[in-house]
């Protein structure tokens, strides 16, 4: 009860850390929705089926993340299904067959660029879906085919359905609200290349463990089946869609959260401590024991902590739709994304904050009870100025932290090094923060001058380093972050610029106008014919040997001669492959063959990724199913070419200016991270800095009171605040940006081995940008002198003697 | 009611206390072997000049400080033999304060702050106890107000209320009057004359105001942290502010 009425009364006091805990939950909260929400679910195509097989996993793309899996040959899919469809309860086994398509009318390009998946098939698995027929029917002849909603046709329109090798003249026969576009069976079965997924609808009753080992006995040990009943499993097998990037992103910023609402609620209940040492001395002197006192401020930190919890979960849980919408936006998130799962992150956020709180204040309430009853008798009680041994520890250890992080920042590759970077300042911030009441009085006593005024400022550093102390943590914390975050961004934006441009053959490119990926065959024939010299081209695509994926690229035109294989070095000593050797290899389709290989070095611009180098006419035969993802000439007549390709959907565009805006989509993720974490941690900063100078003000009124009585003008007064704040706010921001430099040297060390090889290490300088830095600086210096001079412009509105009578 | 009848028993017995601090590189004998014992339900002022050590051995007589020797002994209980968390309990069982200034915490109504030490003692004594109390101070129509729309004089009352409400065997004031006008600074000292006369508790109330001390049963005069004087009014002597103020300036010369 007492809690309750502390806390009430103390309101103002208290809400620089309700307002930070409560944006903290909300955050948390936010995130935490976001993140339990996009777990991955069945895409509608497949919603339907009961069981799902797949050919077992054959390693990873050249992007070591994505799996890439075996592949049924059509005729070994077709054995397969049929077996299966004669399995009780079994009403459709569809082996399926997906490729890349894109649908015309004219020049123009119908539906949006979709992520993810493949989104041509044929008309068989529209069963293996929950997508329903708007209108019309499915194709019934060789020259019908079914659209989504989204591509804006109707049944009876003609469209031309362009694949990487064909192109067909088409009617629509049937609409749907799905994603698909649905060829004829014959049709998709030559596009697609070989079968990857086998479908299974089961009748209604039949038991989905049954049906699952039907399957697993027909299909065999090698390829995997999911069912009904492994819905995890079978969901993130299913659900490609979701970006890695996005999540990291959120994870992100509910640590910060947790990180800065940690920091700000802390200082916040130990400022509070010190500024409330007569009424806690008062309460001792009346009889409450240390522990009533400890209880009682924990208790307020928990009254403090559910209701900010509470309000933030509310606003978390709306925020979540705005922060799931907006990253949706952004392409950082799956089109499948909905507010799914609410009450689980929610409540851990809720915990999480209560924990924070409680956490924040549990150090401050050790020092409340510590209060000495007799120091309700004194103005200014004699406090202890010994340096508490906790400090020294944690400043140690934060800091030994700090240096091991640097050391790991410089060892790490590209994503560890940020991550560490980041990292070690965050350590080294706490260390500095901690320490600040060693070393501040020292700082300030070095500041030059003799006027009373700065005399006062010194002295004043000196008794009571904590209260500088607590002002001097926000700006501490601002400026850590911004030069950590916006150095490692500029960094690396820099480093991406010089040292990421592959050597591009050619002035131009293709683009696909619609912004996707992928370039039709025809396109590309076409270019031949309008280009100066030879058109390079990558198809990637990939062939298996010994089971094993081996990331391909099918090239254009006579790198490779015709009949043989290229192999990186690196590749052949994998396999243990000589020049001239005939190599086994399964194709993409499924199908076995036979090839000789040649040994030798490749491009920059394909070893990045390519393991083996196939004539382009020699992947196209086997993977009928993939765009070719490049294609770089020296144009003849741009434009002409363009108008030309246009029913291709693709256009010619500048090599360089391509590059350039490849960097820029880049460096722009990397800069909406940092902008992210900076807007979050400068609004951080203006709540706890306002919050600490005022409630520093309020505590000084006496002082102010007593310097007023004595003589010194308001004016005077006022810019003894103005300089106090004005300088530890400085020293703040200096402070911080120091502490940034080790892990942003350290970064640039890391980063020296992620680009091209044979270049040698690179050479990659710090680079930090200084007006936005500025900005960020002069905001916060700006935040800090304003919540010093507010308050106190208002206490010395009174005349003096009013404010030395003022009860404290 | 039996104030005078059960005026034989010692509510407080000092005996050889000593106190030193240490401020800044020079040490202060606060107080030097001092002794006193004051009979239970009788009004004990202490007086001298400052730095005399009137305050610290308040202190030291209720268990706000501890002294580095000698004994205190409060309604049969040694101070000594306490812990810190004993100690607190004792005084708020068994001792009440008045102190010169900032009694009363600001978050709490007067009803609140007196209910305080017994809510933390956890006491079964409600807000009618603790409006009782107030009522006698004259402050019943004041109970739900907090501390900054009170006067002085009526915070100083409260305080009183607040001391008086857990029956404690001492109560303690520490120039009570001393931030009070004259006629509040009355009205306070009526209050603390009445729980002596009314309710037979002990009263020990530091001060250098003559007419203060005036109102007690017993003047004892502090000087260098030693009781060097005392005046009885039951032992007839002259008992009024000038020849209190006339004692007072005595070991204050010497």
């Amino acid at each position: 009860m007492i809690a309750f009425a502390m806390v009430r009364h103390r309101l103002r006091s208290v809400l620089g850390g309700f307002i930070a805990l409560t944006l903290g939950v909300a955050l948390l909260a936010a995130s935490a929705i976001v993140i339990a929400s996009a777990r991955p679910t069945v895409p509608p195509r497949y919603e339907n089926a009961s069981v799902l097989a797949v050919p077992g996993e054959a390693g990873t793309r050249s992007d070591d993340f994505t799996v890439a899996r075996a592949v049924w040959s059509v005729d070994e899919a077709d054995v397969l299904v049929e077996e299966i469809a004669r399995g009780d309860g079994v009403t459709d086994a569809v082996a399926e067959h997906r490729f890349q398509v894109q649908v015309m009318d004219g020049d123009r390009i119908l539906g949006d660029v979709v992520d993810g998946d493949p989104n041509g098939a044929g008309w068989s698995s529209f069963v293996l879906g929950s997508t329903k027929l708007l209108d019309g029917a499915g194709p019934s002849g060789d020259d019908e085919v079914v659209l989504p909603a989204s591509h804006g046709r109707s049944v009876g329109d003609t469209v031309d359905v362009l694949t990487a090798g064909a192109e067909w003249p088409m009617t629509v026969s049937g609409i749907t609200d799905g994603d698909d576009v649905l060829l004829p069976d014959p049709l998709a079965e030559e596009s697609a290349t070989g079968v990857s997924l086998i479908g299974v609808v089961t009748t209604a009753g039949a038991e989905p463990t049954s049906s699952g080992d039907l399957v697993r006995d027909v299909v065999g040990p090698a390829s995997d089946v999911y069912t009904d009943d492994e819905r995890g499993a079978m969901e993130s097998e299913f659900d490609a869609s979701n970006n890695w990037v996005g999540q990291q992103l959120l994870v992100l910023i509910g640590a910060l959260a947790v990180f800065v609402s940690v920091f700000v609620v802390g200082t916040t209940f130990t400022f509070q401590v010190s500024v409330r040492r007569r009424e806690l001395a008062l309460l001792r002197a009346v009889g409450g024991t240390p522990r009533q006192v400890r209880r009682m401020l924990l208790g307020e930190a928990a009254v403090v902590g559910v209701v900010a919890s509470l309000v933030g979960a509310a606003l978390g849980v709306v925020g979540s739709h705005l922060l799931g919408g907006w990253m949706i936006d952004a392409g950082l998130l799956s089109r499948y994304w909905q507010v799914r799962s609410v009450a689980l992150p929610v409540g851990a956020s809720v915990l999480i904050g209560l924990a924070t709180a409680v956490a924040g204040v549990l150090g401050a309430s050790r020092k409340g009870a510590a209060v000495r009853p007799l120091e309700a008798l004194r103005p200014e009680g004699d406090r202890d100025e010994t340096v508490p041994k906790w400090r020294l520890w944690v400043t140690v250890c934060a800091g030994f932290l700090g240096v091991v992080l640097v050391v790991a920042t410089t060892r790490g590759d590209m994503e560890q090094a940020i991550a560490y970077g980041l990292a070690s300042s965050l350590a080294l911030l706490v260390a500095a923060a901690v320490a600040a009441p060693l070393y501040l009085p020292r700082l300030v006593g070095l500041l030059p001058g003799k006027s009373p005024l700065t005399e006062l400022l010194r002295a004043q550093a000196r008794t009571d380093p904590r209260r500088p102390a607590s002002t001097l943590l926000p700006a501490l914390l601002v400026s850590t972050l911004a030069v950590t975050v916006l150095g490692q961004t500029d960094t690396l934006a820099g480093a991406i610029e010089e040292h990421s441009r592959g050597e591009i053959p050619g002035d131009a490119m293709l683009v696909r106008t619609d912004g996707g990926g992928g370039l039709t065959d025809t396109a590309l024939e076409r270019t031949r014919e309008h280009a100066d010299g030879e058109v390079v081209s990558h198809l990637s695509t990939g062939v298996y040997v010994d089971g094993s994926w081996v990331e391909s690229v099918g090239l254009r035109p006579s790198a490779v001669p015709e009949g043989t294989a290229l192999a990186s070095p690196a590749t052949a000593e994998r396999f243990g492959w000589a020049e001239g050797d005939t190599v086994d290899l399964t194709w993409r389709d499924g199908t076995n063959g036979r090839i000789m290989v040649t040994v030798e070095e490749f491009p920059p611009e394909l070893e990045m990724w390519a393991e083996l180098a196939l004539p382009h006419d020699l992947a196209r035969e086997h993977d009928p199913a993939t765009f070719t993802i490049m294609a770089a000439f020296d144009p003849v007549d741009a434009e002409a070419l363009s108008t030309a390709l246009a029913d291709q959907g693709v256009h010619v565009e500048g090599t360089d200016r391509l590059l350039d805006e490849g960097i820029a989509t880049e460096i722009g993720l990397l800069r909406l991270f940092a902008g992210t974490i900076l807007a979050l941690s400068l609004g951080y900063t203006a709540i706890s800095l306002a919050n600490t100078l005022s409630l520093s003000t309020s505590a000084r009124r006496r002082d102010l009171a007593l310097l007023r009585v004595t003589g010194a003008h308001r004016r005077q007064v006022l810019g003894l605040l103005t300089a106090e704040s004005g300088l530890i706010s400085t020293i703040g921001l200096a402070l911080g940006a120091s502490l940034s430099l080790p892990g942003l040297y350290a970064l640039t060390i890391g980063l020296r081995d992620e680009f091209d090889p044979r270049r040698g290490p690179a050479e990659i300088a710090v680079l930090l940008p200084w007006p936005e830095l500025g900005l960020v600086f002069a905001a916060s210096l700006l935040i800090g002198v304003l919540a010093a001079l507010i308050p106190a412009a208002r206490a010395l509105r009174r005349s003096p003697s009013a404010m030395v009578a003022e009860r404290e | 009611m039996n104030a005078t009848l059960g005026a034989t028993r010692d509510a407080l017995r000092i005996d050889s206390v000593t106190k030193r601090y240490t401020t800044g590189d020079h040490r202060v004998t606060a107080l030097d072997g001092a002794s006193l014992d004051v009979r239970e339900g009788t009004f004990t002022a202490i007086m001298g000049p400052s730095g005399s050590g009137k305050s610290t051995l308040l202190h030291c007589a209720v268990g706000l400080d501890r002294p580095d020797g000698g004994s205190v002994v409060v309604d049969g209980t040694d101070l000594g033999g306490l812990g810190e968390r004993e100690l607190t309990e004792f005084r708020r069982e068994r001792v009440g304060f008045v102190f010169q200034s900032y009694n009363l915490i600001d978050a709490l109504t007067a009803v609140q702050n007196t209910l305080l030490p017994a809510r933390l003692a956890r006491r079964r004594l409600g807000r009618e106890d603790a409006l009782k109390a107030l009522e006698e101070v004259g402050l019943r129509d004041r109970a739900d107000r907090r501390p900054h729309q009170l006067s002085g004089g009526e915070q100083q009352r409260v305080a009183i209320a607040r001391a008086v409400l857990t029956r404690p065997s001492v109560i303690c004031a520490d120039e009570p009057t001393g931030a009070l006008d004259l006629a509040r600074g009355r009205q306070v000292l009526d209050h603390l004359r009445a729980v002596v006369d009314t309710h037979g508790r002990t009263v020990l109330v530091v001060t250098h105001d003559p007419t203060v001390a005036t109102r007690a049963d017993r003047v004892v005069f502090m000087a260098d942290g030693r009781i060097v004087d005392e005046i009885d009014a039951r032992d007839g002597e002259r008992f009024d502010a000038g020849s209190i103020a006339l004692r007072m300036t005595g070991p204050e010369e010497s």
